[in-house]
């Protein structure tokens, strides 16, 4: 089976109707930077930088990025950083959360809605 | 979420489904830094779905194509926007988040303008909405610079050798909008029907406006 994704060149989504957001964690996370950034925690420039030098990271363990969960990773890494660098979130918090996350959804019967106990942070 | 998103390894362990679907570890980490900032009030969830369903659903490249539309059919609102773009683009009410300051190239029988974000993916979102995923890849945003006439042909596109390709790198400062040739034939076409055939990747330089039929 061919698992190459369909976006390498030649180019094949030539056509407009192209979905805008390929999974919920990314636009998600879209929305929760632009959010962040209007609300003026970080400028959008700022943001730009730490994204540029992620993807360059990114782009050192694997060649080509492919514009969908990759970029989204790589957006994912930038936003940890700059919330970490700007004291907005600590990695330890955050690692704590996602810890939260597995254990309700491995814990919480199929078909329930997976909620994780409430902490003070 | 296809299964190859899904870190939980079915082989790892014996057991019966009892328990939900773990997501995947982006998807975790995304879900930790929303309740952090949930907690902290420092977003909304209502903010964060209007915003979702804004970029799918009312901003996207019909607004572009209504630009390009009227600078076919109003030669000084064309002077305007190659002028001061971000000024005649507000005229039309598409303005703010990443179209601040915004760019118009004009194609010309001897021009033929592409547009690339080399850094990331900075791109004009009140006229064309959130890019497409092969503008956001490594291959393009190398080789839209190095090789612009083999990355347009394998668009489709094949640019006559006679014709200069110029690549506009977009930052976050500064994001790029091409206003195509119209049409021959369109001539008595009303600006309406000429916005249909405006396509995006017209407006990123990686296409043409569609036939008149």
């Amino acid at each position: 089976m061919n698992n190459k994704p369909n976006y390498k060149l030649p180019f094949t989504s030539k056509t407009d109707n192209q979905i805008v957001f390929q999974s919920p964690w990314h636009s998600q996370l879209f929305a929760i930077t632009v959010q962040l950034s209007e609300s003026g925690n970080f400028s959008w420039k700022e943001f730009v930088d730490y994204f540029g030098k992620s993807l360059n990271r990114a782009r050192i363990h694997k060649e080509d990025l492919d514009g969908n969960d990759d970029y989204f990773n790589s957006w994912l890494v930038a936003l940890e950083e700059i919330i970490v660098t700007k004291e907005i979130a600590n990695s330890k918090i955050l690692s704590v959360l996602k810890n939260d996350w597995i254990n309700a959804y491995l814990s919480t019967p199929h078909g329930d809605p997976v909620k994780i106990k409430q902490r003070t942070i | 979420m296809n299964s190859k998103e899904n870190n939980h390894s079915h082989h790892d362990h014996e057991h019966d489904h009892a328990h939900s679907h773990l997501p995947s570890d982006p998807e975790l980490r995304v879900k930790a830094i929303e309740t952090l900032l949930l907690s902290k009030g420092l977003i909304d969830p209502n903010t964060l779905d209007e915003l979702i369903d804004t970029y799918e659903n009312n901003i996207g490249p019909q607004n572009g194509a209504k630009v390009v539309a009227k600078a076919w059919v109003d030669n000084d609102y064309k002077k305007r926007l190659l002028e001061d773009a971000t000024s005649a683009i507000r005229e039309l009410s598409y303005q703010g988040r990443q179209g601040e300051n915004m760019v118009v190239v004009e194609n010309t029988p001897e021009i033929h303008n592409v547009v690339v974000c080399t850094l990331c993916s900075c791109y004009p979102w009140p006229v064309l909405g959130i890019p497409p995923t092969w503008y956001k890849s490594d291959e393009y945003r190398s080789r839209a610079v190095r090789e612009p006439r083999k990355v347009l042909s394998e668009f489709g596109l094949n640019i006559d050798s006679k014709v200069q390709i110029k690549v506009w790198d977009s930052t976050a400062e500064l994001r790029y909008l091409v206003l195509p040739m119209r049409p021959i034939g369109s001539e008595n076409m009303s600006e309406a029907e000429l916005a249909k055939l405006v396509t995006r990747n017209s407006m990123i330089g990686t296409g043409l406006p569609e036939n008149v039929k």
